[in-house]
């Protein structure tokens, strides 16, 4: 007598087992899969991330073997000097002369004041290529720092004769930025219209609003060395110095510039040079985002004390066969 | 493609990183969409279908393979493009 079908010789139960088992598995394998799926995604973001830091440490190494290349490159110069004439000095190569011991001397102090400005420009250039720089951020009257920076590059401009007319418009010219900075700029532009101008030439320094007032705009006119399209299109890069920059000062050190353009970057302003070519001089502007007149100036350094009260041009004009040219101030 | 086109192709992609080309093979089965690329993940809801059924259809169609970790994952990729939708028109399989 044949046996009647039993759930066990049908084997149905063992299938739907078997099914529920698959689907089972399935959803365990998914749930793997997706957690899989996010740590991969974690991963990536990860990778990204170290990408990133490693092309950043990649670039800041070169800044570094950049700078301490041009560091023993450059500081050699001005230390062979000093080297020169020291010894010159100890093994009493000038005698009893004291003209040529005081020149001597003073060539020695020229340069190592050239090397204290380059280390100190390095340090400033590598700390701006790295973001390692926090500016303090203030309301300060621009005109008043400027007013400070030609007060402190007029002996240098006297040791070359040179004419400098200033234009500051009389009222205040707010900016919202970190003062020693923004002077830091100024008087790079400044130092170097002087430095790259030839004795006796001119220099027009002017401050003033845009014509719609967003912005306070800095220019700095010479009748200096000049510079071609070429230099100018590179001029705002590390360690550029133009060609003709060598005969003028033989100590920079191609950085000022660029320290500057970092300065106005983070300062949401603009750095821009012009020139009709070499020989023909060249022009410097700085624009800064202008604050209201009616905020207050925090920093007593650039109160509005120190602002002249009236409109006024610092006229620096040398006086013909003088050493010390006159300054006269004109109303 | 419209909100609910944009909610089905987030959620084929999102399958797709998971459990590879058979996210799309799935979405194949759903009546009412059309896969119009796959490398692109270009797709649209028929117009004359009811497009939050579709959605749900979608949605089921993983979660009957593999459980309730695929509802939550539908969720998740969807998440972003439904925020914007007023809430009668959230399909039900993604409140």
């Amino acid at each position: 007598m044949p046996s009647s079908p039993t759930a066990t010789n049908t084997g149905i139960p063992s299938l739907l087992s078997t099914e529920e088992q698959l689907r089972i598995a399935s959803a365990a394998v998914y749930e793997k899969s997706r957690e899989l799926n996010q740590k991969n995604q974690e991963l990536n973001e990860l990778s990204l991330k170290l990408t990133d830091a490693n092309t950043k440490l990649s670039e800041l190494d070169k800044l570094k073997s950049n700078l301490l290349e041009l560091a023993t490159h450059r500081l050699r110069g001005p230390l062979a000097s000093i080297r020169g004439y020291a010894s010159m000095m100890v093994e009493g190569g000038f005698g009893t002369d004291l003209t040529a011991i005081k020149d001597a001397s003073r060539k020695i102090d020229e340069a190592s004041t050239s090397m204290e400005t380059m280390i100190d420009e390095f340090l400033v250039a590598s700390s701006l290529a790295s973001n390692a720089v926090h500016f303090n951020m203030t309301p300060f009257d621009m005109g008043g720092a400027l007013r400070g920076v030609i007060a402190k590059l007029n002996p240098l401009a006297a040791t070359k004769q040179l004419q400098i007319t200033s234009e500051i418009d009389p009222q205040q010219l707010i900016v919202n930025g970190d003062p020693d900075y923004i002077n830091r700029a100024l008087m790079i532009v400044i130092d170097n219209a002087i430095r790259y101008t030839p004795d006796k030439g001119s220099i027009a320094i002017k401050l003033a609003p845009n014509s719609d007032r967003s912005m306070i705009r800095f220019e700095v006119i010479d009748t200096g060395i000049g510079m071609t399209a070429d230099t100018i299109s590179k001029l705002f890069s590390q360690f550029l110095r133009a060609e003709n920059a060598f005969k003028f000062y033989v100590w920079g050190n191609g950085l000022g510039l660029y320290i500057a353009k970092q300065i106005i970057d983070g300062h949401s302003g603009v750095i821009q040079v012009s020139s009709e070519g070499e020989g023909k001089g060249s022009v410097m502007v700085i624009e800064l985002p202008s604050l209201s007149p009616a905020v207050s100036i925090t920093s007593p350094a650039q109160s509005i004390s120190e602002v002249a009260p009236a409109a006024q041009d610092t006229f620096f004009q040398p006086e013909v066969g003088s050493p010390k040219p006159s300054i006269n101030l004109i109303k | 493609m419209n909100t609910l086109d944009q909610v089905a192709s987030s959620i084929i992609k999102d399958q797709e990183k998971v459990i590879g080309p058979l996210a799309w093979d799935e979405a194949a089965q759903v009546t009412g969409l059309q896969i119009l690329d796959r490398k692109t993940g270009k797709v649209e809801i028929v117009a004359n279908s009811d497009h939050g059924k579709v959605i749900d259809d979608l949605v089921s169609q993983y979660v009957e393979l593999f459980g309730r970790a695929a509802r939550e994952a539908c969720r998740e990729a969807a998440a972003p493009l439904i925020a914007g939708l007023p809430a009668a028109e959230v399909p039900s399989s993604l409140k």
